[in-house]
């Protein structure tokens, strides 16, 4: 019975153990031809693609296939493995999808592992769905010395065999036609593995000896030595500080080029709604402000951090695929340990150094709930990327002129940001999520070559979906925080109108001197316009909170608008204290920076930025939670509204206190 | 020790005197796991990994973490995954000697 017609869609469920080249055969086959979404009810994502199969001889057209999560058995007690089952049941399906069992299973065998891997074939071939087994990484088996006889293995599971090597694409055709014939004709596995767990062992066990032959190379001493070297206490501690030093520095200069393309980009389109306004003649008026200081710079913004973001996913990606990571995690749990964290919290906290929202998605890989809940809440006390330009402007008041102290203080605030975490993270595990510390137990995958292909598809992937999700929402904030910003419209300032009619009278003997003198009346005016502002309104109303941090309305208009995104604030104190200029190149922004450093409080005599205010400024930046992408994202991820706020509180009142302690000690 | 010969749970005695921590054994030591006294879900997913009553083990290193090569069967040196355990994980894991198997380097699928 044939279940497609021509132009048909043949839905299939990738199957497989962890460490198998699901993934990479998923990417194989479907390019970036795939999205990624949430099984409905939980924050599982798994990525969903099409390939075609007309060239396969097939009725249908297209092949749409869903990457399950890697599970060692089906009938775990475990999110993933209940995901995996309900979709062979058809009762459930990623969002968007239809409910309904899948035509036919892809299930993916490690080569180099099938005796284990038999175990979960066995658990699907029980479901009884047409079903084809892929016996991926042939050529490892190959090295290895395994001879694998196919056709043995088919007859023992009662079922299609292709061989494949996901990374190089062999076999991937053959694969295709198979399974288009096995899924068209609806044929089923003839196998029935028994139900029980010895049993199905057993069964696995006469299956694997009946197929697999040859002479093995036993000796796997480079693998044991580099175990030893890469999970020693010592050694393996100084290779991971080198390997994320690498991959840090790696990170941030690769990342420069194309940021600096960005922000070209994003200025360039600001200077273009500046042209397009001066084509048409218009002035500029209420659009012209929203798109290009609400829309263009909300965006740019965001935009701005995509480079490090893939870059981070696409270096992690190589890790993983090493099989390093699995290494690592050991390596890092004697140091998460007395915290009350697992090994495996150290992606997502690496990770969360270049943006908490990708560190918060990382925790998926944390088996136990507490220790993942614990590390989604201090995971955004690390130093993420949208906090340097504020550490840079701070730092740089604070020792202009001695770069090597202003760097020595750069690196206390990551310091600082991390020890504020592993402290968070011990006094949540000892209170509100007291329980026992779990020991790690990990498989620890073969040491293998990477796939360029799997890491670029994986940075393309994450970038997508910080966009998708990070964007959105900054943009919207950065539209209410710009209409907070402009409204209610000021008139000109009285002593704007001063500056202006004191150049014109100047204009023809000293134009010079006239041009400085309007240019200064628009800076008074943009000053004067945003202390009117509802924002302006709203930083004198909560100056007497954070005067103690010793701010003054300015400074707490800056801490307002950068409730939303923390890198707001530079632009912010640009206009209110400097007067609305935009840092274009280097000259200017240290320009922008004498000015703030020479800008006064409304008393006319004292420094806005004293030095106590900036090292009270630097550290409440460390350690509060001025990002609101990053409590949506908590929230969705820990499972409840109420978690992103004692995220919140906590941050501020510990950025608060600890603001206060670095002002009153700076002050003494 | 025969593998159908192991107790199942942990309320039942030490299997034999010769039954002993995974992590007292020495690297490059070959054991048949007798007993997974591991407590909660980490038991079932230990299973699920290949780790379980009458697995093979060849001792890969000591320590923290420990890590074992799950051999395909008894007499062959065909590791087919590599597990890492926390040491809290290895003391509960009772493990008999075996011995080195003959014809380093070589082994077949089957039996």
């Amino acid at each position: 019975m044939s279940v497609a017609t021509t132009g048909a869609v043949l839905r299939v469920a990738l199957l497989g153990n962890p460490n198998t080249g699901k993934t990479t055969l998923f990417n194989r086959l479907t390019g970036l031809r795939h999205k990624t979404s949430n099984f409905p009810g939980t924050t599982l994502e798994a990525r969903e693609g099409r390939f075609d199969v007309t060239a396969a001889g097939a009725a249908a057209e297209v092949v749409e296939a869903v990457d399950l999560p890697g599970i060692y058995s089906l009938d775990l007690q475990q999110l993933e493995a209940e995901v995996c089952r309900d979709v062979l049941a058809g009762q459930t399906a990623l969002k968007g999808a239809r409910l309904a069992e899948p035509d036919g299973v892809l299930l993916v065998l490690d080569a180099t592992n099938l005796s284990r891997n038999l175990a979960l074939a066995g658990e699907a071939l029980r479901r009884r769905l047409p079903t084809v087994v892929v016996v991926n990484m042939v050529d490892l088996a190959r090295k290895q010395g395994l001879q694998i006889d196919h056709d043995r293995l088919s007859q023992a599971l009662g079922c299609p065999v292709v061989p494949v090597c996901a990374r190089s694409g062999e076999g991937v055709d053959e694969l295709k036609q198979q399974l288009v014939r096995t899924v068209e004709s609806r044929v089923v596995p003839t196998a029935t593995p028994p139900g029980d767990a010895g049993g199905l062992r057993a069964w696995a066990d006469a299956a694997f000896a009946s197929s697999v032959r040859g002479r093995f190379s036993a000796s796997e001493g480079w693998t044991d030595r580099a175990d030893r070297v890469l999970t020693h206490p010592l050694l393996g501690t100084v290779a991971f500080a080198v390997i994320m030093a690498l991959v840090f520095a790696g990170i941030f200069w690769l990342a420069q080029f194309p940021m600096g393309w960005i922000e070209g980009l994003f200025n360039g389109l600001g200077s273009g709604i500046d042209w397009l306004w001066a084509r048409t003649g218009a002035t500029e008026g209420l659009m012209h402000d929203l798109l290009k200081n609400g829309v263009v710079a909300g965006v740019g913004g965001v935009v701005v951090f995509i480079p490090q973001i893939c870059l981070l996913f696409f270096l992690i990606s190589i890790l993983e695929d090493t099989g390093y990571l699995a290494r690592a995690a050991f390596v890092m749990d004697r140091v998460l340990r007395p915290f009350g964290l697992p090994g495996h919290a150290f992606v997502p906290l690496l990770s969360s150094h270049a943006c908490a929202l990708p560190g918060i998605m990382a925790t998926r890989c944390i088996p136990d709930p507490k220790e993942r809940l614990a590390t989604i809440l201090v995971a955004p006390f690390t130093t993420c990327s949208a906090r340097l330009p504020v550490y840079v402007l701070l730092t740089g008041l604070l020792f202009a002129g001695q770069p090597l102290l202003a760097g020595v203080a750069f690196v206390g605030c990551y310091v600082l940001g991390i020890v504020a975490a592993m402290l968070s993270a011990l006094l949540a595990r000892r209170t509100i999520l007291r329980g026992p510390a779990r020991p790690m137990a990990l498989e620890l995958p073969s040491y293998k070559r990477p796939s360029l292909r799997t890491a670029a598809i994986a940075a393309y992937d994450r970038g997508l979906i910080f966009l998708r999700k990070a964007g959105t929402a900054i943009l919207a904030v950065s539209i209410v925080l710009w209409w907070l910003g402009a409204f209610p419209k000021a008139g000109p300032s009285p002593e704007a109108v001063r500056l202006r009619e004191s150049a014109a009278a100047v204009a023809e003997t000293k134009p010079e001197r006239a041009d400085q003198m309007t240019l200064s009346a628009d800076r008074v005016d943009a000053r004067y316009a945003k202390s009117q502002s509802m924002l302006g309104r709203l930083g004198k109303a909560v100056e007497p909170v954070l005067r103690p941090l010793g701010y003054d309305w300015q400074l707490s208009v800056g801490v307002l608008a950068s409730f939303a995104a923390r890198e707001v604030f530079v632009g912010t104190m640009s206009i209110v204290v400097a007067g609305g200029e935009e840092g274009d190149d280097e000259t200017e922004n240290l320009r922008i920076r004498e000015a703030l450093a020479t800008a006064k409080r409304d008393d006319g005599v004292t420094p806005v930025f004293t030095p106590a205010a900036c090292w009270s400024l630097l550290v409440y930046y460390v350690l509060a939670m001025q990002c609101i992408p990053t409590l949506v994202v908590t929230a969705r991820e820990a499972g409840g509204v109420k978690w992103a706020m004692l995220q919140l509180a906590w941050m501020s009142a510990v950025a608060y206190a600890a603001a206060w302690l670095a002002y009153s000690v700076a002050s003494a | 020790m025969p593998v159908e010969e192991v107790p199942q749970t942990a309320n039942l005695p030490l299997p034999s005197q010769a039954a002993r921590p995974l992590s007292t054994f020495r690297a490059g030591q070959y054991g048949l796991v007798v007993a997974c006294r591991v407590e909660g879900s980490d038991a079932p997913i230990l299973r699920a990994m290949g780790l379980t009553e009458g697995s093979i083990v060849r001792v890969c290193r000591v320590g923290e973490p420990t890590i074992v090569a799950l051999l395909c069967h008894r007499g062959c040196h065909c590791a087919s995954s590599r597990v890492g355990l926390a040491r809290a994980i290895a003391d509960r894991v009772l493990v008999t000697e075996e011995p080195v198997p003959e014809g380093e380097g070589e082994g077949t699928g089957q039996r």
